[in-house]
């Protein structure tokens, strides 16, 4: 109910949408450099945050990914340095 | 008779370094896409041609030969993390030459800001210079920081206590400012897409 009202409120009070004087420019070269970086800056980030993820799920699905030990003692202690963790491949 | 709780261990998906410097490198990667969208905003409104016919010609030549001084020194710390994965020896060649050409590559850059400015290009002069400055100088600092990483990774693989993973980030934040200059270099000294 509360929706349906806010929507009867948002459509009821329209205004006229004109064109951003910062944004928008009669030279044809100037238009295509804001709409260039535009796309730039708003597909650039999903596409590295997509990458990311594609990554760390590829990692999780190799063979090494999620190994788990049980048996006695903890295979590595979280409080060692990262050397010591880590070591040497 | 007590009982001792065994917690099963996992180890990391990915390396908490390597995971942390790849979310850095991608702040600074829309860091220097917020700049280029500011240079080709301002260059496609600026009046007259572009860069000013009164302002010092950048050394194009010059840093063509500094771009593939960096691109080397990329390849080198590149290949220095590759040799120290499959455990062969020479990593610690790799990233001194790395270290040392990119050393190269900020001395040349320093001499030719010198050189603009002897010439009467400063920050203030034009937006074009303003930009060149900026953009390149901002580079510059990363090429600096990034130099700092690899150096102290270089002393930690002396002391053989360097683990893999914390090469690996050292070697993605070089790779880094490598691979963002030959875009910088197209736009600002070559003026691309203009």
């Amino acid at each position: 109910m509360r929706a349906w009202l806010v929507a009867i409120l948002v459509t009821a009070v329209p205004a006229v949408a004109r064109a951003c004087p910062v944004c928008f420019d009669a030279n044809e070269q100037n238009r295509a450099a804001f709409i260039v970086t535009t796309i730039l800056l708003s597909t650039l980030p999903l596409a590295m945050v997509g990458v990311i993820v594609l990554w760390i799920r590829d990692s999780a699905r190799g063979p090494e990914a999620g190994d788990r030990s049980t048996s006695g003692a903890p295979a590595s202690d979280p409080l060692r340095s990262d050397r010591a963790r880590e070591g040497r491949a | 008779m007590s009982r001792v709780a065994i917690l099963p261990v996992r180890k990391p998906i990915v390396p908490s370094a390597v995971l942390g410097m790849v979310v850095f490198v991608v702040t600074e990667v829309m860091f220097f896409a917020g700049l280029i969208s500011a240079f080709v905003i301002v260059r496609s409104r600026s009046i007259g041609p572009w860069p000013p016919p009164d302002q010092p010609r950048l050394p194009i030549e010059a840093t063509a030969l500094n771009t593939l001084v960096l691109t080397a020194s990329g390849l080198a710390v590149y290949a220095a993390w590759r040799r120290f994965a499959r455990g062969a020896e020479g990593a610690r060649r790799g990233l001194m030459a790395g270290v040392a050409l990119g050393a190269i590559f900020v001395s040349v850059q320093g001499a030719e800001w010198a050189a603009l400015l002897r010439e009467g290009m400063r920050l203030t002069t034009s937006a074009h210079a303003s930009f060149f400055y900026l953009i390149v100088g901002a580079h510059a600092l990363h090429v600096v920081a990034a130099m700092v990483v690899l150096v102290r990774a270089y002393v930690l693989l002396r002391a053989d206590r360097i683990g893999e993973p914390t090469l690996r980030a050292a070697t993605i934040l070089w790779c880094f400012v490598v691979a963002v200059w030959p875009v910088l270099y197209l736009l600002v000294y070559l003026g691309a897409g203009a």
